[in-house]
């Protein structure tokens, strides 16, 4: 028997053998120990103080690292996790957190006050020669407001602020409040990301730079080993190519499907969708600086003009919901009024711009050209003109959108996404439309605003309210105040990525990997 | 006939023969009507929701369904042929115009003047295609004449060098000699002379650079960089409906096979010219 192959049959082999290596990964229904997670994309340096590719580094982020509280998108408040406990004092301004024994990061160095110390230290030490240039982590603790840390003993980190932040417990939740490894830092210096280094339910076993990390269950986790024992996050940016791993068993979880196709997948046999709270909030941000855009009416007119059902119906297919103003429904601080903040009525939008004398205002309003931006960009300009506005949408690739959104001069109406890295109201106020924000005085340009000084006022006396109940209802009327005095903004809806898990894998944080937080130490398998 | 690297590694199609050869021309020259009469015979408006549900089936009201916002398919393919072939034909006249002027001056006047033009061309050349027009779009903005122009620029070094090609074999010839030396000025004999003939096998070649034109055209709106939604373009519409691929898969074939069938009968009207001239 002949059993030669020409060149090109083998050329054929090799390139098939690739292939098939490459998309072939070992899913928990192949071996029954490796969950699959998809990636839209993996630069592979982890430094958790200045991402360099954020979808990406957050999704192994999480999995593989922890700080002094955990945000679990079940309860309302941050749980314990680095930290066991803590004690706030009187005036709300020192937070002494009680370090658990026994703790060890991922190449065995124990966990105790000076190594929690040692990662704070360096967001906010400019002389640390580990620091990166252009951290931004000190910023998101709360900048300026944090006066130092201190540790009175072995096993007790104290952080100590200028005024009350109630808010601080959940900003210790963010992906770049993680605690890493003194020992790997030492050794890592700049380098800590491509080297990573913490104590999450999962330690970095290999990483190849868009193509996939693979991740080992972590034994000295402070929650215990994880029950799946390997996470593999592979790479699939396409979500077609999603949605077939997913069919064919090759993928267990992912967050990335588009919506248009979560009713398809809930019928394939073996996959389901867990649908989790609407925590992206999208806003129509208006830039007050723009003459058409100065009067309130106007702007409260483009909120009018907004058709919503649209945008849930057309847009997102149903899996969205309805906005308040700024809060959406699933945190603290929303009420059911809100939703009257951001009704939608063509006729009452006409009414207001003929009022106005602004009927044919042109406008132009910039979108992101991928995802599911032009879509929402169709049909927003297509109710603001039915209302009497002449929109024009421009379509940029991310970065130019990026940078002209962050400059006044270059932008009249923007889309705006803002999710939840922890469901604190603060998080939806403060970085966005306090005055000291880029985002304030750029994308908005409200701090031009007269209202904008009793804003600031209203934000700082929520966020140092300590009690919950009168917290929440701060907020709600700071979302009233904002809606009915300033109107910077138009709502225009609520809503949360997909979650498609495989039916052999449970115990999935949908709410978390809905607002893309992706907590996997839970997951076990179906039976 | 010259031909050029690129032709020689070209896929050649299948040859038509009889009654058969007439079929690329009768479907080119149905497009060019549909997307000329696309305003008079679409049924509805290409960009407005006709009333009816989104990603509703085919039936004799919407032929081809209506797409994710309700719209008319059958309409916005109409309106999208033109878009494609305005780019597409728009593109390669263009670079056919400018090519052709550069690589003309490049062949008759020869010397330093060719070997500088030629090495600007090697070094466009270097650069893929695709990757020219996206950063000809980069710095023009999205729009569908800056398509035009993206796509154009791409394709002036091809027919530069081929009419360089083309030029340089005819100044040698006795009847270019005989212009020169009774006394014509290079002008004269660039336009009046040498241009006249390589018309012809230029144009040939340009038909067949239309398909190519057309699919980079796609392959550009396909990113994003071709005509503002909700205008209809055919790329994008391929783009859009990729996402529904698994709920209505005809959103993106329709406008997909329809690209196709430009793209093959062009080739093949390109290669009939070609074979016509002993291609």
């Amino acid at each position: 028997m002949n059993t030669s192959i020409t060149r090109r049959q083998f050329a054929a082999l090799m390139g098939g053998t690739t292939v098939a290596s490459t998309l072939s990964l070992p899913a928990f229904a192949q071996d029954g120990k490796t969950l699959v997670f998809a990636l839209p994309g993996l630069v592979g340096n982890f430094e958790p103080h200045t991402w360099v590719g954020f979808g990406d580094t957050v999704h192994v982020m999480d999995t593989v690292a922890r700080g002094l509280t955990h945000m679990d998108f079940d309860n309302p408040l941050p749980q314990p996790a680095v930290a066991e406990s803590w004690t706030i004092s009187d005036d709300g301004t020192v937070y002494d957190f009680t370090i658990r024994p026994g703790l060890t990061f991922h190449d065995d160095t124990p966990i105790d006050a000076a190594a929690v110390k040692r990662t704070f230290d360096r967001m906010f030490d400019e002389t640390d020669p580990t620091r990166p240039d252009a951290s931004f982590a000190a910023d998101n603790l709360g900048g300026a407001n944090v006066k130092g840390f201190d540790t009175p003993d072995d096993m007790t980190f104290r952080i100590m602020l200028n005024a009350p932040d109630a808010a601080i417990l959940g900003r210790l939740t963010r992906p770049d409040m993680i605690i890493i490894s003194p020992t790997a830092l030492e050794q890592h210096g700049k380098e800590i990301g491509l080297n990573f280094v913490s104590c999450g339910p999962y330690k970095i076993s290999s990483v190849t730079p868009n193509e996939r990390a693979v991740l080992e269950a972590f034994d000295n986790f402070y929650g215990g080993k994880p029950a799946i024992e390997r996470v593999v996050m592979q790479v699939i940016p396409e979500p077609v190519a999603q949605m077939t791993s997913l069919a064919s068993g090759d993928l267990d979880v992912t967050n990335l499907i588009p919506h248009s196709n979560v009713d398809r997948l809930e019928a394939m046999p073996g996959i389901r969708i867990e649908q989790s709270a609407a925590f992206i909030s999208l806003t129509l941000a208006m830039n007050v600086e723009v003459e058409a855009l100065s009067n309130i009416n106007v702007r409260r007119a483009v909120s009018l003009a907004v058709d919503r059902q649209a945008i849930i119906d057309e847009v997102f297919f149903g899996k969205a919901e309805m906005p308040g103003y700024i809060t959406p429904a699933a945190e603290q601080g929303y009420a059911p009024e809100h939703m009257e903040l951001s009704r939608s009525d063509t006729e009452a939008a006409r009414a207001l711009l003929e009022e106005a004398g602004a009927v044919g205002t042109e406008l132009t309003l910039i979108s992101e050209n991928q995802g599911f931006w032009p879509r929402l960009g169709q049909v927003v300009e297509r109710s603001l003109n039915e209302a009497g506005f002449v929109v024009t949408v421009e379509y940029l690739d991310t970065g130019t959108f990026n940078a002209q959104l962050f400059d006044k001069t270059a932008h009249e109406l923007a889309f705006v996404q803002r999710s939840a890295f922890f469901p604190d109201p603060d998080g939806r106020f403060s970085p966005l439309y306090g005055s000291s924000t880029s985002a304030a005085q750029e994308i908005t340009a409200q701090t031009s605003l007269p209202e904008q000084a009793e804003l600031d006022a209203r934000i700082a006396a929520a966020n140092a309210e300590s009690d919950p109940e009168a917290r929440g209802r701060l907020y709600v009327e700071l979302n009233t105040f904002m809606a009915e005095q300033m109107m910077p903004v138009a709502a225009l809806v609520n809503t949360f990525l997909p979650v498609a898990v495989s039916d052999d894998i449970q115990g999935v944080n949908a709410n978390a990997l809905g607002t893309y937080r992706t907590f996997l130490e839970n997951a076990a398998p179906a039976n | 006939m010259p031909t050029t690297r690129a032709d020689q590694h070209r896929f050649r199609l299948p040859t038509l023969t009889g009654a058969l050869r007439l079929l690329p021309w009768l479907v080119v020259g149905l497009l060019i009507f549909a997307a000329i009469a696309a305003p008079l015979i679409a049924p509805y408006d290409p960009i407005k929701n006709v009333g009816s549900p989104m990603l509703a089936p085919f039936s004799p009201g919407h032929p081809f369904g209506t797409d994710g916002f309700g719209r008319d398919q059958f309409s916005r393919i109409l309106h999208g042929l033109g878009p494609m072939m305005f780019v597409s034909v728009g593109a390669v006249a263009l670079a056919v115009a400018v090519g052709g002027a550069v690589g003309l001056i490049s062949g008759v006047m020869g010397g330093w003047l060719d070997w500088m033009i030629m090495r600007a061309v090697d070094i466009l050349m270097s650069f893929p295609l695709i990757l020219a027009a996206i950063l000809v779009l980069v710095a023009l903005g999205a729009s569908t004449f800056n398509l035009m122009l993206a796509v154009a620029i791409s394709q002036i070094p091809i027919f530069a060098r081929l009419t360089r090609a083309l030029a340089a074999g005819e100044v040698v010839r006795d009847y270019v000699m005989a212009a020169r030396a009774s006394g014509f000025g290079m002008l004269h004999v660039m336009v009046s002379e040498v241009a006249p003939n390589i018309l012809r096998p230029l144009l040939v070649q340009a038909t067949s650079v239309v398909a190519v034109a057309a699919l980079t055209a796609a392959a550009l709106s396909y990113l994003g960089m071709g005509a503002r939604p909700p205008e209809p373009d055919l790329g994008y519409m391929v783009k859009e409906g990729q996402e529904l691929i698994f709920i209505a898969p005809e959103q993106t074939i329709l406008p997909g096979l329809v690209i196709a069938i430009f793209v093959l009968a062009i080739s093949f009207c390109g290669d009939q010219l070609n074979e016509r001239e002993g291609g």
